[in-house]
């Protein structure tokens, strides 16, 4: 358990708020920016289809960095530069695929990239810790899976970028079994470094959340899902930070094995929902449509989409009592 | 709670418990496991061989995870006429 001390205690106070103030200047700055550029998209699950700015993520990468580096200045932890390094590259590499729409095949490929400041600097233990029977020795196969993790991690938390506030919530709500697990860990430094996660998914759910201001773009939710990707193996808490997104995994793992193929999903030929009136959607019932989350919720029957959002969070709520509960199984002594 | 995502629930805490079971039996029963008996003296045969069982039960876990959601778009999604 880490001590909790007054330096502990004012350095946690700070860096939410560094990271609060940032998110909450910087996301309706972008906004006004984005308006009167004329980066807008319509929003698909709406009757009227409203025009909503994208991308938000130059406000979510560059709160992310402020915080990440306040962090770095109290500890001057090495880990953190990695979790700085990762967030700028897979930010960049999103503002690509904003631009340019990269290729359901080239995205994963470059996010290759946001593993290595990992690698290179070394910010990992190749001793991943499991609940009951502890740590294990990889010590060959884990750099490989530290180079696969980011782009798996990036992509799954952007293929559950489906609705309105969805992945703000999403990263807010997976982020708290992560900063308890490092906090039983008795790991500061990288408590400290999971904060503005937390805290900057939640200050841009503000905007995100029905009915959007923002859309995050896959600027947004690709660092987002980097730097959780990043903190879960630079902390050492991977196995919790798996369960903490099952719901995400499990949209991705379904899509994939239904569509079987990497695509990008603006190009899929059939949607998975259908837009109904009243705002609600309704599952697709073609066999050959993706079989996504959504989809799954929706198998009752129409829901709104604030329901479906409501939904999923609740998933997500109870995949991180999950990851709490093995959290507590490995380090609670 | 609707019966959807209950069956969500369900289909959560069935991947999050098949997980920690087979990383159980993958990091303490195969990867002990001595195989010097039937290596023939070579040394790779071992790694091979806890690979290969690691592996299998890997795919076990894909095809569970594929089951589960097949059962469950069978009966509740494409049992069901469009727009529902």
């Amino acid at each position: 358990m880490i001590p909790l001390t007054l330096v502990t205690l004012l350095a946690s106070i700070l860096v939410i708020v560094i990271s609060l103030v940032s998110i909450l200047l910087l996301t309706p700055l972008t906004i006004r920016i984005l308006k009167s550029r004329g980066f807008l998209v319509q929003d698909f699950h709406k009757p009227s289809k409203p025009l909503v700015p994208k991308p938000g993520g130059p406000a979510i990468i560059i709160s992310l960095i402020i915080g990440e580096s306040a962090v770095y200045l109290f500890t001057g932890n090495i880990g953190i530069l990695a979790l700085i390094l990762v967030t700028a590259i897979s930010g960049v590499i999103g503002l690509l695929d904003d631009a340019y729409t990269l290729s359901g095949v080239m995205k994963p490929v470059s996010l290759l990239i946001a593993s290595l400041p990992i690698l290179l600097l070394g910010t990992f233990s190749s001793h991943p810790e499991f609940p009951i029977f502890g740590a294990v020795r990889l010590t060959l196969i884990y750099p490989l899976l530290v180079l696969i993790a980011i782009p798996v991690t990036a992509n799954t938390v952007n293929t559950i970028d489906v609705l309105n506030g969805v992945v703000s919530g999403f990263i807010t709500i997976a982020a708290i079994p992560i900063m308890f697990a490092l906090a039983l860990k008795g790991n500061t430094d990288m408590f400290l470094a999971a904060l503005p996660i937390f805290t900057v998914s939640f200050g841009f759910y503000i905007f995100h959340k029905f009915p959007s201001r923002i859309f995050p773009g896959d600027s947004g939710s690709l660092s987002l899902g980097a730097i959780y990707g990043a903190i879960a193996i630079v902390g050492g808490v991977e196995i919790i930070g798996i369960i903490a997104i099952l719901p995400a995994i499990l949209n991705s793992f379904f899509f994939l094995s239904s569509v079987k193929r990497l695509v990008e999903h603006r190009k899929l030929k059939e949607r998975p929902t259908i837009v109904l009136g009243e705002n609600r959607l309704a599952a697709s019932r073609s066999v050959s449509a993706p079989l996504t989350l959504v989809r799954l919720i929706l198998a009752d029957g129409p829901l709104t989409e604030k329901e479906i959002t409501l939904n999923i969070l609740k998933l997500t709520i109870y995949s991180a009592f999950l990851a709490i509960i093995t959290a507590s199984m490995t380090w609670l002594k | 709670m609707p019966s959807g995502l209950r069956s969500l629930i369900i289909i959560i805490t069935a991947v999050w418990a098949i997980t920690l079971v087979e990383s159980y039996i993958i990091f303490k029963i195969i990867v002990p496991l001595s195989l010097t008996s039937i290596n023939f003296g070579i040394s790779i045969v071992e790694p091979v061989v806890k690979t290969g069982l690691a592996g299998t039960l890997t795919l076990f876990w894909i095809y569970a995870m594929l089951k589960i959601r097949n059962v469950y778009a069978k009966n509740k999604i494409f049992s069901k006429p469009e727009g529902t």
